[in-house]
């Protein structure tokens, strides 16, 4: 059924209950991704990108969907069976200084997993397999002993990285693992993941708001807001023709570099807020300048406008002339 | 000095003495802020921008840290032979600062038109009722309807909060505006409508702007001026014209070629290998040089000076990089 | 190449703990503290040895000596050397003080932690936890030892049960904000039970609190046992409790002062010290490792 996609969620909704009403954090989102590519997810705050990797990890217990991962339900299993798939399945984390004890040494964090799984036999065996992990992700050997506040941001994600891959995981969803590092360490820690991702034929969700780093890292890409995808293409069809409004004041709104790009920001007016309750509508609809009655009376679904460029909008077609 | 300057550091060295160590945080800054002139500051962690922004307002904690020499002018004033009250009428009343973080930087049990009353009653003789017009007024002006002068900064969005913070900072009408990475913590959409915000501010008010940032971009968009700092030094500085066409010092070229464009497909990112080098335990010569692919002999054993290389340009490199012809 | 060479910072191995161990080396008052409390945790360790007379002997010869050479710190109306009797009271103030807790401190400690960490315990524990919060400390410790009978057991049980709503109090607010930290998250995706999450991760990340609330209510126990014995409700005599030794001696105030002003200060030197080891172990822990 989903011959060589490493996994596939469908219509996956993850809600919270909230004393206010109910948060639809993740609205009947569906994607595949195929094994050894990376899905790029974007949008801003409480776009659900993140919760939608952890729910896909049952780090958040999904509300209704399925999950499969390489071909295999897990939508329903329970926490036991899930236990041994968390060898296959990992994170890496956004904030290398919050997603590390600080009272652990760089050896006890990046072995923790093999204590978890019982994995290795001795001692020894713990030693080599770290320091080969160390050595993977470029972090010097004699740094084993150090403690996470001894050490800068791009070193301690790099402990994040080893403590993800130690275990072989075939998939990872990073949880924009390079938003707290510097332009400098950013790029070597990309460069790091892409290799891994080479050597190692792994599937990456990559969860970030930075366009520029998903353009680089990414085969295709998600465009959510307020939980509902928006856009899904491919990373360079995506950023050849963008045919959501919001996709495009989402690309308009970086900062250029380069002085001789004239293009200009087109603006969305208002503020995110919060889909609590969320009237069924189209989402972005009260920031939208082309929204017409019939953005506020149902909700666009995701359709296929042109071979593997999927969008969600009423007028998509008018407004792009397709 | 020139009667357009309005800001003036001369060779800024600022230390933070610790228990074992010494942290060189500003190691010999120079540089001139004129009026209406819109002046952006870049550099990673750890290269001191910050520290030079406090500087300024004599903000730095001391202890540890301390302003070691060097002179600030404002408006030909020497600042740092002013006493704290003196600076104390100076902050928010000349010189405003804003910083990163929107959440931290209100004070949630008070209202936020309490807040930019207090800045305004600080520096003017104002009745209540006057500094509440002024506070309604402000938020006006920022983009925030007027009423919700009332409300708590729980009450606003992480994008609303800083254009409360923007407002607070601009009560007093001051001549030079420090904004400390105003956008990092917030999202891409809300980044471009407070920079937009920021730059007509600016315009109708008329004031200096020192913005401080690790994004290229956003120099690009708000600046006239940049200057590109790293282990304390400022390595190259000029018309961000200038500055971005033709880059010359390694350290900003490799900061170029790390970030990945949207209008160019690279395969792999090119980081500059190493580290910055530890502050309290620099290199002599060069700070950069163990990174530098430019490096020659003369970069192990002497520091650079800022010299000017073309008109508004100027770099601090024995063997920059030379522009293909 | 880099100019201090010579200084070298060591990289690796400056565990949280090694540090807050060498920031706390730095507080002189602190660190006198603490050898004032070895030394007395010493004394009582070797009363035996070093006690020149036998606390219980009395010699009605040399009734209410003012302290001289041959009785450092005076004798009582029963002709008692009080320096034996300081030195071998000071068992009990360790004892009891250390005792207690140490006993309320892993309970409470325990209980804190299993609220905090799931939900579903944390009304059960801290509201019976309150009952015993709600009465008025001598008042609790009273009643105690008068149901339980005045033995120096009791006192210890009577004092534990006291203190150990303040731990669990305090255990369980450091507990919920760990609870949310990323890292608990990391280990929860690694696969980590929740054994090992409480044991490798949360525990220890909550010890500082906890180990300076420690030391600062010691001072407070011995405080509070002395008061017990004090009004007789505590260690009875002929033992040779601080506290009760004060009671002793209130008759002879205006006469000999020394009887009954010793023990005092005895007890306000044990409690100094560990009031301001507590203030150093509180400062050294405070995160701002860089300085």
């Amino acid at each position: 059924m989903e011959n060589n996609y490493m996994l596939s969620v469908k219509n996956l909704k993850k809600y919270f209950n909230t004393p206010t009403g109910v948060l639809h954090a993740v609205d009947d989102v569906s994607f595949d991704i195929p094994e050894g590519t990376t899905l790029g997810v974007v949008g801003e705050s409480g776009c659900g990108k993140s919760t939608l990797g952890r729910t896909v990890l049952h780090l958040h217990k999904k509300t209704s969907g399925q999950i499969f991962f390489n071909g295999k339900d897990i939508s329903e299993i329970n926490k036991h069976e899930f236990h041994e798939l968390r060898k296959e399945m990992q994170i890496i984390f956004q904030d290398p200084f919050s997603s590390i004890d600080p009272r652990m040494s760089v050896r006890q964090l990046i072995a923790e997993p093999l204590k978890i799984f019982k994995l290795c036999k001795s001692k020894e065996e713990i030693e080599k397999k770290v320091k080969e992990t160390m050595d993977t992700v470029g972090l010097a050997s004699r740094l084993a002993d150090s403690y996470a506040h001894e050490l800068d941001g791009g070193r301690r994600q790099r402990i994040g990285i080893g403590r993800a891959i130690i275990l072989d995981p075939k998939f990872i969803v990073c949880d924009e693992p390079v938003s707290a590092l510097d332009v400098s360490i950013q790029a070597q820690i990309l460069n790091l993941m892409q290799d891994l991702q080479a050597e190692r034929n792994l599937t990456y969700i990559f969860i970030t708001h930075n366009l520029s780093v998903v353009k680089h890292i990414s085969n295709d890409i998600m465009v959510m807001y307020l939980g509902c995808a928006v856009e899904k293409a491919s990373s360079t069809e995506l950023f050849k023709h963008q045919y959501h409004p919001y996709t495009k004041a989402l690309i308009s709104a970086i900062p250029r570099v380069n002085l001789d790009d004239k293009s200009v920001r087109i603006p969305i007016k208002g503020e995110l807020v919060s889909p609590i309750d969320p009237k069924d509508q189209c989402r972005f609809a009260p920031r939208c300048e082309y929204a017409c009655d019939k953005c506020f009376a149902s909700a666009p679904t995701l359709e296929e406008v042109e071979p593997g460029h999927f969008v969600a909008c009423h007028r998509v077609r008018e407004l792009n002339n397709l | 000095m020139d009667e357009n300057t309005l800001l003036k550091i001369d060779n800024l060295v600022v230390k933070y003495f610790l228990r074992k160590s010494t942290v060189e945080a500003v190691n010999g800054v120079s540089f001139e802020i004129k009026k209406g002139e819109r002046v952006g500051l870049v550099g990673e962690t750890g290269a001191g921008k910050t520290t030079t922004a406090l500087s300024i307002l004599d903000l730095v904690s001391n202890p540890p840290g301390r302003i070691v020499s060097g002179d600030i002018y404002l408006n030909g004033e020497n600042l740092r032979q002013k006493s704290e009250k003196e600076m104390r009428k100076i902050r928010g009343n000349d010189i405003a600062m804003i910083f990163q973080d929107p959440m931290t930087s209100l004070n949630p049990v008070l209202t936020v038109g309490d807040q930019i009353m207090e800045v305004v009653r600080l520096h003017n003789d104002m009745t209540k009722f006057e500094a509440m017009d002024k506070a309604k007024e402000m938020l006006e002006l920022v983009g925030i309807p007027g009423e919700r002068y009332l409300e708590y900064p729980h009450q606003f969005s992480g994008g609303m909060k800083q254009r409360v913070v923007i407002a607070i900072a601009l009560a007093c009408n001051p001549k030079l505006l420090i904004a400390d990475e105003p956008t990092s913590a917030l999202d891409v959409t809300i980044q471009a409508q407070v920079l937009d915000l920021i730059n007509e501010l600016r315009n109708r008010l008329g004031m200096s702007l020192l913005l401080i940032t690790h994004d290229l971009g956003v120099v690009a968009e708000t600046c006239d001026k940049v200057m590109i700092m790293y282990a304390g030094h400022i390595v190259e500085s000029g018309t961000v014209d200038k500055v971005y066409r033709n880059i010359m010092h390694p350290y900003t070229s490799g900061l170029f070629n790390a970030i990945p464009k949207l209008d160019e497909d690279t395969d792999r990112l090119q980081p500059i290998k190493g580290m910055m080098p530890d502050p309290s335990n620099l290199p002599e010569g060069c700070a950069f040089c163990d990174r530098c692919p430019n490096a020659v002999e003369a970069c192990k054993t002497r520091k650079p000076e800022l010299v000017q290389v073309e008109e508004d340009h100027m770099v601090a490199c024995f063997n920059p990089i030379k522009k293909e012809a | 190449m880099a100019k201090n060479d010579a200084y070298k910072k060591k990289e690796g191995g400056n565990s949280q703990f090694k540090m807050v161990w060498i920031k706390l080396r730095e507080n002189k008052f602190a660190m006198a503290s603490l050898f004032i409390l070895i030394a007395v945790c010493l004394v009582a360790l070797f009363a035996p040895l070093i006690a020149p007379y036998d606390y219980t002997k009395q010699n009605y010869e040399e009734i209410l000596m003012f302290p001289c050479l041959k009785h450092p710190f005076g004798t009582d109306q029963f002709g008692r050397d009080i320096m034996s009797r300081i030195i071998w009271g000071s068992r009990y103030t360790i004892v009891i003080g250390v005792l207690t807790m140490v006993v309320s401190g892993v309970i409470g400690t325990v209980l804190g932690i299993l609220a905090a960490y799931y939900p579903k315990l944390d009304n059960p524990i801290m509201r019976f936890l309150d009952i015993f919060s709600s009465i008025p400390d001598m008042a609790l410790l009273m009643c105690l030892v008068i149901i339980l009978g005045t033995s120096m057991r009791n006192m210890i049980i009577a004092l534990g049960l006291y203190y150990i709503p303040g731990y669990a109090r305090l255990a369980r607010s450091k507990v919920l904000t760990l609870r949310n930290e990323e890292y608990v998250e990391a280990s929860i995706a690694l696969g980590a039970s929740d054994g090992r999450i409480l044991m490798s991760h949360i525990l220890p990340n909550s010890l500082a609190p906890i180990i300076v609330r420690f030391t600062m209510s010691t001072g407070g126990c011995i405080l509070e046992a002395a008061s017990l014995s004090y009004i007789g409700l505590g260690i009875q005599p002929p033992e040779p409790e601080w506290g009760l030794m004060i009671s002793q001696g209130k008759g002879f105030l205006s006469t000999n002062w020394y009887y009954s002003i010793i023990p005092g200060l005895c007890i306000v030197l044990v409690s100094y010290c560990l009031n301001y080891l507590g203030d150093g172990l509180r400062d050294a822990l405070d995160p701002r490792l860089n300085y």
